[in-house]
């Protein structure tokens, strides 16, 4: 059903969750127990319920059937009919949509929370939340007024004026483009660790979430699948992802830039992969990659005459393919990282690949995941 | 003309009155009628807008029984005030009251949908409570609601007539208002007290009406 992967709890920020509910077009049945330090992504594709669990969290739907218990506060629980009401969880929510007051200005906003949250024995300060952010010139501002990404900024920073307990982020970025998303990221980036609270963070994004959290929770359908260090179980779950093509995430260091033929170099475990530059990465920043299965073909002998600059060595660990389909997908190890390939069954049975067999992966195309 | 000034004191006495009570009742009753999912809500909104379609006068005809001493609330009220509510100031507030519910509940009732639930979950998830939830961003949000229930209650009490017909009658200083002056004159063939009645009537309703929207132009409610 699904599995945990190297988890060690070492706090008291521990969530259980333990929740059905249904809509008229899916369910959500959730039965999972996880620390929360630092930051926790929920991860999966749209409609997989990660909004509703956000929800179910902060106290703003009520599941059918359940209980919710944070720390040692029941949050929720159908069975003695208890139920904390939002406001008094100190859940905060981030809206994808900021949803800021639209008759207060920014530094109203930022008040609403500050003052009904005065009393709390809490590190945040209002200064520091307004410099953190780079709030100080849009506070006389009219929320509406304000860009797509200013709005979020401001969202984020009224939240953790509301001195929450947790923080959940709920796709704070998806109604950006991708330039004003680059614009915010960095002020998310260790959120966790400079307001020292846990950080729930909702994403289809698998660069972000590679980014930011630590640990990732795959939601599917409504079910969680899996649990886990970010890129383990990204790697081995969360691969499938809207469009189905599986494709893998590597973690590397940009090694060296070739202006001439305008190639990047990147490190990755044991070799090197080079891709097209990408002068917003500069030599000795870790990236995340991205290989299509697609785009990896293997060879039995390392080839010499070809057009493909990424030539691995590999290891085969695993195949798996589908019954009806002609294509099989091979995983392969390359010094401790993981490439998937997608070649024909038949070609697998001619060239009588197996595992643990040494083999060459061919690379043909990387992305930055970014 | 001095019966006449008291008839225009008292109808303003009452339309201020009753614009008062009504924007203090309407508003829990349009809060509730705006956020409930409850089966009851169609039944509450019909009575609510019942006065829109009934005869002024089979609404005042009602409410002169329910009124009479000889009925549960009207004997109440002697019993408690020595008083009758028939035929009396009190009386013709209650009536008006009931008679102008639907237009100070359902334009309150549509400002507060258009609040819409986004904006109050994320005052909750700031710890904001459901009454500081209210205070804070629904009322400063429907404004242009308020305004609006206000004006038309005001406006529709100023032009009452039937009910308190009814249950107020014509006592000078007690229930005649403006209108039942203003037909008392046409009836008695007094057309010139009808005319200047009629017309300060007009002057007033139309300068009230005016300097409130005026003013609503000049400092717009930020509102959406």
């Amino acid at each position: 059903m699904q599995r945990t992967v190297g988890i060690q709890s070492v706090s008291d920020n521990r969530i259980d969750i333990n929740a059905k509910i249904a809509f008229t077009d899916f369910d959500i049945d959730i039965s999972e127990s996880f620390p929360l330090d630092g930051c926790t992504a929920i991860f999966g594709p749209s409609g997989a319920g990660k909004s509703t669990l956000i929800r179910l969290i902060a106290g703003l739907s009520r599941p059918d059937k359940g209980r919710i218990v944070w720390r040692d506060d029941i949050w929720c629980d159908t069975q003695t009919n208890i139920f904390i009401p939002p406001h008094q969880r100190g859940a905060g929510v981030v809206f994808q949509d900021g949803r800021l007051f639209p008759h207060l200005s920014v530094e109203k906003n930022l008040h609403y929370a500050d003052k009904r949250s005065a009393g709390d024995a809490s590190q945040i300060r209002f200064d520091n939340v307004v410099s953190a952010f780079d709030l100080s010139s849009l506070l006389s501002r009219d929320p509406r007024a304000l860009s797509g990404g200013e709005r979020q900024r401001v969202a984020i920073a009224r939240t953790l004026l509301s001195r929450p307990k947790l923080l959940l982020l709920d796709e704070p970025l998806s109604a950006l483009d991708r330039n004003r998303k680059a614009e915010i990221l960095p002020y998310l980036d260790d959120i966790s660790e400079r307001f020292d609270l846990p950080v729930i963070y909702v994403s289809h994004n698998i660069a972000e979430i590679t980014r930011l959290a630590d640990r990732t929770l795959i939601l599917r359908d409504g079910r969680a699948r899996a649990i886990g260090a970010t890129a383990e179980v990204l790697n081995e779950y969360g691969a499938v992802t809207e469009s189905d093509e599986k494709f893998a995430l590597l973690q590397g260091v940009v090694s060296a830039h070739d202006a001439a033929y305008q190639l990047t170099t990147v490190a990755i475990g044991g070799g090197e992969i080079s891709m097209p530059m990408n002068k917003k990465q500069s030599i000795g920043d870790k990236v995340v990659i991205r290989v299509g299965a697609r785009d990896v073909a293997i060879s039995k002998t390392c080839p010499d005459a070809i057009s493909i600059r990424n030539v691995l060595p590999a290891t085969i660990a695993k195949f798996e393919c589908g019954a009806n389909s002609p294509f099989s997908i091979v995983t392969l190890d390359c010094s401790g990282s993981q490439i998937s390939a997608q070649v024909t069954r038949a070609a697998i049975n001619d060239l009588g690949l197996d595992i643990g067999q040494s083999v060459f992966a061919l690379v043909k195309s990387a992305s930055f995941d970014a | 003309m001095a019966p006449d000034l008291s008839a225009l004191w008292l109808t303003f006495r009452l339309a201020l009155i009753v614009t008062a009570i009504l924007l203090v009742i309407s508003t829990p009753i349009a809060w509730w009628l705006a956020r409930t999912k409850s089966n009851a809500k169609p039944v509450l909104e019909a009575i609510v807008a019942l006065p829109l379609v009934l005869p002024p006068t089979v609404l005042g005809f009602y409410l002169l029984l329910a009124f009479n001493p000889s009925s549960l609330i009207g004997g109440f009220w002697l019993s408690v005030t020595g008083d009758t509510l028939t035929f009396s100031f009190i009386g013709l507030v209650i009536a008006s009251v009931i008679y102008s519910l639907p237009f100070a509940v359902q334009p309150l009732q549509s400002a507060f949908e258009n609040v819409g639930d986004e904006i109050l979950e994320a005052a909750a998830s700031l710890r904001a409570r459901a009454i500081d939830r209210f205070f804070s961003v629904a009322a400063p949000l429907s404004t242009r609601g308020f305004l609006t229930a206000g004006v038309l209650s005001f406006a529709h009490t100023l032009g009452e007539f039937g009910v308190v017909l009814m249950v107020g009658g014509n006592i000078p200083g007690e229930t005649r208002v403006v209108s039942i002056a203003i037909y008392d004159h046409v009836e008695t063939l007094n057309y010139a007290q009808a005319h200047a009645l009629s017309a300060i009537l007009l002057i007033i309703s139309f300068s009230v009406l005016f300097s409130v929207y005026a003013a609503n132009r000049r400092y717009p409610i930020r509102v959406g």
